[in-house]
């Protein structure tokens, strides 16, 4: 897990309650999950991230975080 | 004309076929990928879920078939309102670069129809964001006049209700929507034989959406294959122009008395 004894905030990822690392940015989150270059899309307290901009975003305390992949659909 | 057009064309991109598939349903991801060549199909719809993060290494539809091979068409499936559908299709775009979708904002959970106030409203709203929408409505003419013109790239009129495998239902009104609409019309929802996909390709319908009839049949992909010649032998039978029915008889043969 990201959790660390100090600097943590509590976050949303699709719904549940995360404690993660002050200074984690959008990479770090995908990286614990394994959703690195991954076919998913994210979106931060509802706008959409574009994938350039991973890296660039910082997360912040009760950021509801969503992140979505594809499954079969009519 | 653009009922004279051979190959399916939607939003300035062409298709070699006129059967569209849904990836619901079926029991395996093997069964569906198999289905899915049968078909001979080139663009299925896809839906969207939250990534379950406790446990995201489970299989994948796109382990086994490829965006690069087919073109994915992401759904609405479960949005029932226009700000979850608007929400959903801008983060299946970001997936895959995906701008041509299907639009369905559901209202009643028995029925599933659509609700076509809020899916107006909501293909406006993707068109202006340069979406290419294909909107599942209900079979009113009226409304898919309104669709149209609001610039949705195909109309999706329902058969019957989605997964119902209850066929057309109005014919009547899926011919009127056809002959005043100047983007393709898909049949989807509601087609359960091989018959009903034709039906609607002899109704003049430009293309078939087929899911369920397909995912639960007890050979999927023998019933894909059915489907492949079915939608093949409707459109030709539209294109060639059906005779006119009669009341009564006409002899195929001549009357008069052989020994006079």
């Amino acid at each position: 897990m990201i959790i660390m004894k100090k600097n943590k905030i509590q976050i949303y990822i699709n719904g549940k309650k995360k404690n993660i690392n002050s200074n984690c940015n959008l990479i770090d989150i995908l990286k614990e999950y394994s959703l690195i270059n991954k076919l998913v899309a994210v979106e931060i307290n509802q706008e959409v991230i574009p994938k350039s901009r991973y890296k660039t975003i910082t997360i912040n305390k009760n950021d509801k975080i969503e992140i979505l992949e594809l499954i079969g659909g009519g | 004309m653009k009922k004279e057009i051979k190959k399916l064309v939607i939003g300035g991109k062409t298709f070699k076929s006129r059967l569209i598939i849904g990836t619901g349903k079926y029991t395996s991801f093997q069964i569906n990928k198999k289905a899915l060549e049968a078909s001979g199909a080139d663009i299925i719809t896809v839906a969207m879920k939250r990534v379950n993060i406790e446990n995201n290494q489970e299989p994948k539809l796109t382990d086994y078939i490829s965006p690069k091979k087919y073109t994915f068409m992401p759904n609405t499936a479960g949005c029932f309102n226009s700000d979850d559908a608007l929400r959903t299709l801008k983060l299946a775009r970001d997936i895959g670069g995906w701008d041509m979708v299907k639009l369905e904002v559901l209202s009643d959970k028995k029925t599933l129809y659509p609700n076509m106030i809020e899916t107006l409203k909501t293909a406006e709203k993707l068109i202006n964001d340069n979406f290419k929408v294909l909107a599942y409505c209900t079979d009113d003419p009226v409304l898919a006049k309104n669709l149209e013109n609001a610039g949705c790239s195909a109309i999706m009129p329902l058969g019957s209700p989605i997964g119902s495998g209850l066929g057309i239902i109005n014919p009547l009104n899926i011919k009127i929507i056809v002959e005043q609409c100047k983007v393709p019309v898909i049949l989807d929802a509601g087609i359960g034989s091989a018959s009903d996909a034709c039906f609607a390709m002899e109704l003049g319908c430009d293309a078939v959406l087929i899911n369920s009839a397909i995912a639960q049949a007890k050979d999927p992909i023998g019933m894909a294959e059915s489907f492949k010649s079915a939608v093949i032998a409707g459109r030709q039978c539209f294109l060639s122009g059906k005779m006119k029915k009669k009341q009564f008889a006409t002899a195929t043969s001549p009357t008069s008395k052989i020994f006079g």
